[in-house]
């Protein structure tokens, strides 16, 4: 009896415990891979875009642009509105992210409002993955070739 | 270091120490450390690429009228 008893806590120890451990982890990792990869987008976008808007810049001292040209450089500044939206929310992002990390260990804080810190971390990683897929979506629009994310 | 009560049998502590190296082995495997989200942080404006690259935003707006 003794025996079964030992062996079902055993099973319940070894598989419950990483089990639950596993889930948070798995979030944050989740939260900050969606972190790390809004900051290449973010980067690798805004940098091309600036190159190819250099370059269109500097044929306009030689000569004047065509009316595709002149079409491209009003798509970047299109983009290059979006991206200063994209970087106010995805720094806002990374500080919610941060409080959710930190609502985890504050051993004052409820499991109610550790919950709900889980909870607003993981609506804003589906908001800011979602933001950084439509940031692709425009870059590709105006041929900018960004890096394989995943 | 597990430590049971004497007399306890073999059958027990042994697979209840294999259970803990689990547990120690599936931590270890994936440590639960904090990621330092500031090198994340995105501090360069569009502006700042821009400039970069040796052009403004006015300059833009200048190939623009041309």
């Amino acid at each position: 009896m003794l025996r079964k008893t030992s062996f079902v806590i055993l099973i319940l120890v070894v598989f419950t415990l990483p089990a639950c451990a596993a889930t948070n982890k798995t979030m944050y990792q989740q939260q900050v891979r969606a972190a790390e990869v809004g900051f290449r987008v973010y980067e690798t976008v805004a940098d091309q875009a600036a190159a190819k808007a250099a370059g269109l810049v500097k044929q306009s001292r030689t000569r004047r642009l065509v009316d595709t040209e002149k079409d491209t450089l009003r798509k970047i500044q299109g983009l290059a509105k979006a991206l200063g939206s994209y970087k106010d929310l995805h720094n806002a992002y990374l500080g919610i992210v941060e409080f959710a990390r930190k609502a985890q260990k504050n051993s004052v804080a409820t499991d109610q409002e550790k919950k709900d810190a889980i909870v607003m971390a993981e609506v804003n990683r589906l908001k800011i993955e979602a933001m950084t897929q439509n940031l692709l979506k425009v870059a590709s629009i105006l041929g900018i070739e960004t890096m394989p994310l995943r | 270091m597990l430590v049971l009560a004497p007399g306890v049998p073999d059958s027990i502590v042994k697979p209840v120490r294999l259970g803990l190296a689990l547990i120690h082995a599936i931590r270890d495997s994936e440590p639960d450390k904090d990621v330092d989200l500031k090198k994340f942080e995105i501090t360069q404006e569009f502006e700042d690429k821009l400039r970069q690259h040796g052009v403004t935003s006015e300059e833009i707006e200048e190939a623009l009228r041309n």
